[in-house]
């Protein structure tokens, strides 16, 4: 699990503000946003490659929380059902995102530069090479296996955010596995 | 002559631990976009409710039963005026006497 903020706030100080929210008042929703931001771009900038992708996932995770507002019970922390909508963000552009037969004849060199706009640290290069393997595999395949390497969240989160039970994202994950294994092989890693 | 080494096999896992190290980016800040998005999706949702009021308004007894008291008196002032529906009317008159001859 990634380590949490020391300000992050309390689940019962997001609900007032949900409940405003919930009546209209633009300004509570403005203050959830900013709470929960870089959370959800933390964990989106697991997917995109660019500036401008993330950008445009943040804020449709934001925009669809909006829509859906209604429908958030409070027998969940809010933090927790956002997670859910910018999880199944990421699964969606995996699917926009997928690589075609013909990609493969395309040389990497020749692709969009994955680190357009972001800093170019060593770290962020690693990042560009993980999400450029995983973006060899289906786009479930490479949701599942991007928030759980590279997100490091629990298989049972990732069951509740997808609504898979927990035996289904058993054997996705293990399949999804056994397919990175021979992408990796083929591009030289291996998977330990 | 020494043979080349091979190249030493890279590792996923430590590929993945290096990436969860990188950043995402601190000053992106969405509250404007989202702001902006909301607020225009507002104007769709005004029309809406007011198409849907409309709507209610033509399902109000008082306004049926207008338009019906009204389409009846419509049709009692216009029919002697209209001489084709006179015509037709007798037309609709003859045919019982002449299927009866049949």
């Amino acid at each position: 699990m990634p380590a949490t903020s020391p300000f992050e706030p309390l689940p019962d100080d997001d609900l007032v503000h949900v409940r405003r929210a919930q009546a209209g008042d633009l300004d509570a929703f403005d203050e959830l946003v900013r709470r929960h931001q870089s959370i959800i771009t933390a964990m989106l900038h697991r997917f995109a490659g660019n500036r401008a992708d993330l950008e445009d996932m943040v804020q449709e995770t934001f925009v669809r929380a909006w829509r859906s507002l209604g429908g958030w019970k409070p027998d969940k922390p809010f933090v927790h059902w956002l997670k859910r909508i910018a999880a199944n963000m990421g699964l969606e552009f995996c699917r926009k995102h997928q690589r075609t037969p013909f990609a493969r004849l395309v040389e990497r060199d020749d692709e969009h530069d994955p680190l357009e706009n972001l800093p170019h640290t060593p770290a962020q290069r690693d990042l560009g090479e993980a999400q450029f393997l995983l973006s060899h595999l289906p786009p479930d395949d490479r949701a599942l296996l991007t928030l759980l390497h590279l997100d490091e969240m629990p298989l049972a989160e990732i069951a509740t955010h997808f609504g898979w039970s927990r035996v289904k994202a058993k054997v996705k994950a293990f399949r999804a596995r056994q397919r990175l294994k021979t992408i990796l092989t083929q591009h030289g890693y291996s998977l330990t | 002559m020494a043979t080349p080494s091979p190249e030493p096999q890279k590792s996923w896992q430590r590929l993945t631990t290096f990436a969860r190290d990188a950043s995402a980016p601190a000053d992106l800040d969405v509250r404007v976009a989202v702001r902006a998005q909301i607020s225009a999706m507002k104007p769709s949702m005004a029309e809406t409710s007011l198409f849907d009021e409309v709507l209610a308004l033509f399902g109000q007894r008082w306004l049926q039963a207008g338009f019906a008291i009204l389409a009846v008196g419509a049709f009692f002032t216009c029919r002697d005026g209209f001489e084709v529906v006179n015509e037709l009317a007798f037309l609709w008159q003859l045919q019982g006497p002449v299927i009866q001859g049949i």
